[in-house]
């Protein structure tokens, strides 16, 4: 019974990675194909080796079509909110944004894959898991946001092209941050299990659970949000910033939202595997062991491929 | 087309509001909304150097083989009601061949995902939100078939529109249709776009 049990769980835990990992196994989201000279993924050609599910393809062919439809409806909003700054357009941009942010963060990037990962490695509970959601994606926002700014106000050149050129830079910035992360995870964990103390409960959390859960956020959201992006830039142009730095918090929420779910499932659905495993010792460290460094290996595998990948 | 078959397939892109703001971040210097000189050739070394990683969004089938698309060639851009549009020739060379019909299938996606392509016929070229009866009706409630409502009312459904084909076409015997091309499917195979398909031979 107990073994049908992991079973199931085993299953829906690979089922979580696909999905999570929808189109970008990787932190970086896509770049602007109009103003950049290098695509993001460096792929273009390469098919997976393994196919994602086909019942997702409606659901896929949807986010893009969504996505559209709300830009569209804001850049509407846009218009009215010039004339009456903060009426009822304003309002419903504000709500336009949060579900921007939701359905943006099912498209590739945006941390959902390295959150799963994360917290296969480590101890999570659900107010951890909304807050590494929460601040990766206010650190994706913010990136993003204090680009434009200062390309557009302070150096009084193109935002879009500041952001494009930093985006390099940041990538691999978090690239390396990811690939010593998951050197540091699985160097933790390795320890742990040494010396026996692996543990499944939130309160025996250390010190460094903080300080990783801290650079995990960094080095996922450091990459800019380009979509989020290109909506300030396009408040920014229309003369109506307070909507689009508003729109940038919403829009930061609504990512918060989608990432924290991915992340919160993979918890749930850890704590559930791990306990039905603890009455039988050697199948609990075994479990625990194959969850912790499989995070930790693809946080780490991940990490690398990529920073090898935008240097050559 | 010419007398020895297929040239190309010549494209023209309307981009959206927020896509033409961040372009003309970039090339139009002196921020009033017209193209000089200097800027559209700007425009047109950024958008061919940018897009060529992306196959100029371009994919193309000829016989059932993939054809890469590495370059394109006639580029102009214009800004038409705050939108900026381009107009470019993706140059695709298939020679008629008596007694063989020949297919080539061409579809326009952003497999980076970055990007929503519409289709939309000539006399079409716009999609406007404010057309949905609900557009930013804060009374109406949510309900399954929003999105549907919206789609239809607004124009991002499917394309149904024709193909023209243009230049030297009498000497051939040509069809044209719009098909859903899941030999085209990218995105990791989640997405299938639309292909305009051509099949021709000499008269």
């Amino acid at each position: 019974m107990i073994v049908r049990r992991l079973a199931v769980f085993i299953l829906i835990l690979a089922l979580t990675f696909p999905i999570a990992g929808i189109g970008g196994d990787s932190a970086q989201a896509a770049r602007n194909p109009f103003i950049t000279s290098k695509r993001a993924d460096n792929t273009p050609d390469q098919q997976p080796a393994v196919g994602y599910p086909a019942f997702l393809q409606p659901a896929m062919q949807k986010i893009v079509t969504v996505q559209f439809a709300i830009r569209q409806n804001m850049v509407r909003l846009a218009g009215d909110i010039q004339q009456h700054p903060f009426g009822h357009a304003f309002r419903m941009f504000m709500l336009f944004s949060l579900l921007y942010g939701m359905v943006h963060a099912l498209g590739p990037g945006h941390g959902k894959v390295y959150a799963c990962a994360y917290f296969l490695n480590r101890p999570g509970t659900i107010k951890r898991g909304l807050l590494l959601s929460g601040l990766t994606m206010l650190i994706h926002v913010l990136s993003g946001t204090v680009l434009i700014l200062v390309g557009a106000l302070v150096l009084k050149t193109s935002g879009a092209m500041t952001l494009e050129n930093a985006s390099v830079v940041l990538e691999r910035v978090s690239y390396g941050l990811l690939a010593g992360l998951g050197v540091f995870l699985a160097g933790h964990t390795i320890m742990q299990l040494r010396a026996k103390t692996i543990h499944i409960s939130d309160r025996c959390m250390d010190a460094s659970d903080n300080k990783s859960l801290f650079v995990a956020a960094l080095a996922v959201g450091i990459v800019p949000c380009p979509g989020a992006a290109m909506i300030l830039l396009f408040s920014l142009t229309l003369g109506i910033l307070p909507a689009g730095l508003g729109a940038m918090i919403c829009i930061a929420a609504g990512m918060s939202f989608t990432t924290g779910l991915f992340a919160i499932l993979t918890i749930v659905l850890k704590q559930r595997f791990l306990v039905l495993a603890e009455g039988n010792r050697r199948l609990f460290t075994a479990a625990y062991t194959l969850l912790a460094l499989g995070g930790a290996v693809g946080i780490t595998t991940l990490g690398v491929v990529l920073l090898i990948g935008s240097v050559l | 087309m010419d007398e020895a078959g297929l040239v190309g397939c010549h494209q023209r892109w309307i981009l959206d509001a927020m896509t033409t703001v961040a372009v003309l971040d970039v090339v139009d210097t002196d921020r009033n909304t017209v193209l000089s000189d200097d800027e559209q050739t700007a425009l047109r070394d950024l958008t061919v150097e940018s897009l060529r990683d992306f196959h100029y969004f371009t994919a193309i089938r000829v016989n059932g083989h993939s054809v890469p698309v590495k370059s394109i060639t006639h580029f102009s851009a214009e800004v038409k009601a705050n939108r900026l549009v381009y107009d470019f020739l993706v140059p695709c060379r298939v020679a008629a061949t008596p007694n063989k019909r020949q297919q080539v299938k061409v579809a326009v996606f952003d497999d980076s995902f970055y990007t929503y392509v519409a289709y939309a016929a000539e006399d079409e070229a716009t999609i406007d939100p404010s057309q949905d009866p609900l557009f930013a009706n804060r009374e109406a409630p949510a309900s399954p078939g929003d999105y549907e409502r919206f789609a239809k009312a607004v124009g991002v459904a499917k394309f149904n529109g024709k193909i023209r084909v243009t230049g030297n076409t009498q000497i051939f015997k040509i069809e044209t249709k719009v098909e859903d091309a899941a030999d085209m499917a990218y995105f990791h195979n989640q997405i299938i776009p639309q292909a305009a398909v051509m099949a021709f031979e000499p008269k």
